[in-house]
């Protein structure tokens, strides 16, 4: 299969898993599919020899988007939003505004934590197929899966006043460049 | 699934589901960022050579020298100043042969003399199109189908069906069905090919795997041979099996004898095998590409760096006496593998092509090179060579609208 075959079938769906990996920047998300691409590309006749590609090129997502992200908070060159940074549209429904709030929570959690999730919840892998994604043991993708989890429910638990305030939600911590949880 | 967790999965879905990419930009996207790459190591390998000044450079060149080459090039691994296209001969008027191209939904042989396309007969249409790889005496045709019933396809998925083209045949005939990625692999002897099948669509292809050698006309040659658990298929050499580690670096291989069920050897970074050689690496500094013979056990050295065999490009003939491999320095060469004679094809180092691919046709008495600009406008070449040959024909070919690409068997 050609390089150019692979990326005009999977690249949207690739795209997905990026724009939630990194809390739905598009710009960002492109950057990222673009880098493990180009990883891909550079490797392919190996890559299409020995492996599928699209997982493949999903584990270099998902650990880019972790490595990525330290290396921005480092660099301090992107300013950082806020957990909630606006107000929810005050007109639009309660379900869609806490669709929004979820995400919003979900982009505020370590990088580390918000791969598993994406990986175990949209991409639909298990504990073990993740673990083998992102390196690490299934052990670390259980306690990892839990507290996101625990902190996503408190972010929705939390008062509707706070999330209209736009204030960080209980649990809800800002993105710190030491917190990934996830090996390389 | 508790709450929480479906009110994540939803709200994901609901928000991303409706995103799209747009591929003909990304790939352009992705090729410019690979230049770039490559730019830069480039300019790092130039810094690099002269901050280490000249021991490794000289010994890199005395080993090219027994094989008749002269200091050049070769230790610089730089593309500056390389020409863009291929240089040669131009192609003897009327000189005619057919390579295989992929024409929308199907295949053909293309024609260097008449400029037109062939189709092939005996490929069903199917949506996503075929992709191609060489085996011993032709192709194997494989409909691409991405769909899987598991996620990031880590199960076997239903068989599809392969066909077999031999060489300049206009008709493909079914060899049978087996796993959709790495479901076929050469067999040691020509006109026939390993099929992979797994016992249920939703096996997950790390476990034990179906082997069975049958002819390219799909009739079973041998009974068929359950693989050990976490290698998939590479292909036959000799009477065994190479197989690949399933793990993440993949650059284990395993030779596998399927009457003993045993493992007899294990190779790092293999770039290619034959009906009775493999190809490898140790992949250290120092390592050069290393060529064992199955049949007599012997192992030698040849005289082309093995330490990056992740970038190394090569290819071996369907009879595994010659290696086509891209040297560091970009430029193609030929090793023969009986004599470790190498040949260096002058004028294939290119700067920075958008893309080069090589491969053997006509069983192993012709390589094919094919280069062009990916992105922009720009003519592509077509060149080849074969044994005995001083020099390199080049012709430039207007890309017929209904060739989508050119098949060399290396990609």
């Amino acid at each position: 299969m050609a390089f150019e075959e692979f990326v005009r079938a999977r690249s949207g769906s690739l795209l997905r898993t990026a724009l939630l990996l990194v809390g739905q920047n598009r710009a960002e998300a492109e950057d990222l599919l673009q880098v493990a691409l180009e990883h891909a590309y550079r490797h392919w006749p190996k890559v299409i020899r020995s492996e599928e590609p699209e997982r493949y090129v999903r584990r270099i997502l998902a650990n880019a988007s972790a490595d990525r992200w330290r290396r921005i908070v480092r660099r301090a060159e992107h300013a950082m939003p806020a957990a909630c940074p606006e107000a929810v549209a005050p007109d639009r429904t309660a379900e869609i505004a806490e669709r929004d709030y979820l995400l919003r929570a979900l982009a505020a959690l370590p990088p580390g934590q918000r791969a598993v999730l994406v990986l175990r919840y949209f991409d639909d892998l298990t504990e073990g197929q993740t673990a083998q994604m992102l390196g690490c043991s299934v052990g670390t993708v259980k306690s990892q899966t839990a507290r996101a989890l625990d902190r996503l429910r408190a972010a929705v638990d939390a008062p509707a006043n706070d999330r209209r305030a736009g204030l960080p939600a209980a649990g809800i911590e800002p993105r710190y460049a030491s917190e990934v949880g996830v090996d390389d | 699934m508790t709450n929480i967790e479906q009110r994540l999965r939803s709200a994901m879905h609901d928000a991303i589901d409706a995103e799209e990419a747009a591929p003909e930009e990304l790939i352009a996207l992705v090729k410019r960022r690979h230049r770039r790459h490559r730019a830069q190591l480039a300019g790092v390998a130039v810094l690099a050579a002269l901050a280490i000044a000249t021991p490794a450079a000289i010994a890199l060149h005395t080993g090219f020298a027994a094989f008749g080459r002269g200091p050049s090039t070769q230790a610089a691994s730089t593309t500056a100043g390389l020409p863009s296209k291929l240089s040669g001969l131009p192609m003897p008027a009327g000189k005619n042969f057919e390579v295989l191209v992929t024409t929308g939904y199907g295949a053909g042989w293309y024609s260097t003399a008449t400029h037109a396309t062939r189709p092939i007969t005996g490929l069903p249409t199917v949506a996503g199109g075929y992709q191609f790889g060489r085996v011993n005496g032709g192709w194997v045709a494989s409909p691409i189908n991405y769909s899987s019933p598991c996620p990031v396809n880590r199960c076997a998925g239903p068989p599809t069906t392969f066909y077999f083209i031999s060489e300049g045949s206009l008709t493909a005939t079914p060899i049978g069905s087996g796993y959709a990625q790495n479901g076929v692999g050469s067999g040691a002897r020509a006109g026939t090919v390993w099929l992979v099948n797994y016992p249920r669509a939703t096996t997950n292809i790390s476990a034990s795997a179906f082997a069975q050698l049958v002819s390219t006309a799909g009739h079973p040659l041998g009974p068929r041979y359950r693989l050990p658990a976490n290698y998939l298929m590479e292909g036959g050499v000799g009477s065994y099996l190479l197989l690949n580690l399933d793990a993440n670096n993949y650059v284990n291989s395993a030779l596998w004898d399927p009457r003993a069920n045993r493992v007899v050897g294990h190779f790092d970074n293999v770039v290619g095998h034959s009906p009775e050689l493999i190809i490898w690496s140790r992949g250290c500094q120092r390592c050069q590409l290393e060529i064992t013979n199955v049949a007599s056990g012997k192992t030698v050295a040849t005289p082309i760096p093995g330490r990056h065999p992740d970038s190394l490009n090569a290819t071996l003939s369907d009879d595994g006496r010659l290696l086509a491999v891209q040297l560091p320095s970009g430029e193609l060469a030929v090793l023969n593998t009986v004599t470790l004679s190498l040949t260096h094809l002058a004028g294939t180092a290119l700067c920075k092509p958008d893309f080069e691919y090589f491969g053997w046709q006509n069983g192993g008495h012709r390589l094919l090179v094919f280069s062009g600009p990916n992105i922009g406008p720009g003519a592509d070449q077509l060149a080849y060579w074969q044994p005995g040959d001083s020099q390199f024909y080049v012709e430039t070919i207007r890309n017929p609208s209904d060739m989508e690409q050119l098949q060399t068997g290396s990609q």
